[in-house]
């Protein structure tokens, strides 16, 4: 085995270097060190590229008619790339003040619109959500949880939400991480669970 | 002072293989240099996420078996080639479902193996039925979504069909709506949908 000792390897003409020919192995010893501190193409991809989260731990609630932006899980994430995609996972726990559906889907308050592949198709007229739940009483409440896969619309900060609409409208109050009553108690009734918006953006050719 | 020599090629001076540095050396790609692999690279991959497939599934489905039958969700299937049988699925779904006043329930099947997932369905218990995870709704105006998590292990390296299945305790479930599906625009009667992904992880992690 020939051994040469060198400190710096550069190319003689031009600006490539090339390693061996096809069927050649270079290989590490156990022992050393490879570090890049440039930049290192088709070694693999990093695949999570990003992560945000949103937990909130208190108990609030809303009343109205139509979609209501539950803004404790405003969420500003900023994509890498629009060829990467973004996960987009929430757990909800909610209760309302009478027996009657919740539903929910994530928006973008950015571009001030419903985000595509998060929301169920058209059919009639219908309202279209990303999921949903129900409550049949005031000292209940219920965990449910929303995915989806987004694909970024620019690399620009963009503010994510979620928005709830209950079936009784504007006489209704939908209360998030307690029962409707919210009773200062420690039955299990009363307990408060807690809720998390979570974006993950995993890095093109992963997905 | 550094030595330095300048070449156009490194190869091998004998056989086919060649060593960068010893242990405790480090060999370093400046800032700004590229290094391009065209060739295979072992153990270089910096993920954890081997990677991911998902599948979005619209509409509204009828869920019309019971007992131990099952319905297959239409549009539900991820055909997935695990890398080894060493990594782990992680398998993550928000189902809706809905039935008429009873209960509903959902489980993942792999069609090519004709088998619930190892660790991703229960087994069932006596003449218990087992499932995923289940619901109920207390009317047809209802509906839920709910979380379908499992860390599945392959059972090979080839492809296997995954999909969602769903049964219901009378007959009258459905997916991404309520049971009544009445055309008008109050939330009852939303329409949701389910996305089913499945990501690979590495061995050296879970």
């Amino acid at each position: 085995m020939t051994t040469i000792k060198v400190d710096k390897v550069i190319p003689k003409t031009g600006t490539s270097l090339a390693l061996g020919d096809s069927g050649d192995t270079f290989t590490i010893p156990a022992g050393a060190t490879f570090e890049n501190l440039g930049t290192a193409n088709g070694f693999g991809t990093a695949g999570i590229v990003g992560v945000k989260t949103k937990q909130f731990l208190g108990s609030s609630a809303y009343s109205g008619a139509n979609w209501i932006e539950w803004t404790e899980f405003q969420l500003t994430y900023t994509a890498a790339s629009t060829s990467n995609r973004l996960l987009f996972m929430a757990q909800l726990v909610h209760a309302n003040s009478s027996a009657t559906s919740t539903i929910f889907k994530f928006y973008n308050n950015t571009a001030s619109a419903d985000i595509t592949g998060a929301i169920g198709d058209a059919d009639g007229s219908r309202p279209r959500c990303t999921g949903r739940g129900h409550n049949n009483s005031t000292s209940w409440s219920g965990t449910h949880y929303l995915q989806a896969w987004v694909t970024p619309i620019n690399t620009s900060a963009n503010q994510y939400t979620i928005q709830a609409w209950n079936h009784n409208g504007s006489g209704n109050t939908m209360r998030i991480n307690s029962n409707s009553n919210n009773t200062d108690s420690n039955t299990t009734d009363n307990s408060y669970g807690l809720s998390q918006f979570t974006i993950i953006e995993f890095e093109n050719g992963i997905l | 002072m550094a030595s330095e020599i300048k070449v156009d090629k490194i190869s091998p001076y004998s056989g086919s293989a060649i060593n960068l540095g010893a242990s405790g050396q480090k060999i370093q790609v400046p800032a700004g240099v590229t290094v391009t692999n065209s060739g295979t690279a072992n153990n270089f991959s910096g993920g954890k996420i081997l990677q991911a497939k998902s599948v979005i599934v619209q509409g509204r489905q009828a869920i019309s078996a019971t007992g131990s039958s099952w319905t297959e969700v239409t549009n539900s299937t991820i055909s997935f080639t695990a890398a080894s049988t060493s990594n782990r699925l992680l398998f993550i779904t928000s189902f809706t479902g809905t039935e008429n006043g009873t209960s509903w329930h959902c489980r993942y099947y792999n069609k090519t193996t004709s088998a619930i997932p190892t660790n991703g369905c229960h087994a069932g218990e006596g003449s218990r039925v087992g499932c995923t995870t289940k619901h109920n709704s207390n009317n047809g105006s209802w509906a839920s979504s709910i979380p379908m998590f499992c860390f599945i292990t392959p059972p090979n390296t080839s492809a296997n069909d995954y999909c969602l299945q769903g049964a219901s305790h009378s007959g009258g479930g459905y997916t991404n709506s309520n049971h009544n599906n009445t055309n008008n625009g109050d939330a009852d009667n939303a329409r949701s949908q389910m996305t089913f992904t499945i990501m690979e992880v590495s061995s050296t992690i879970v």
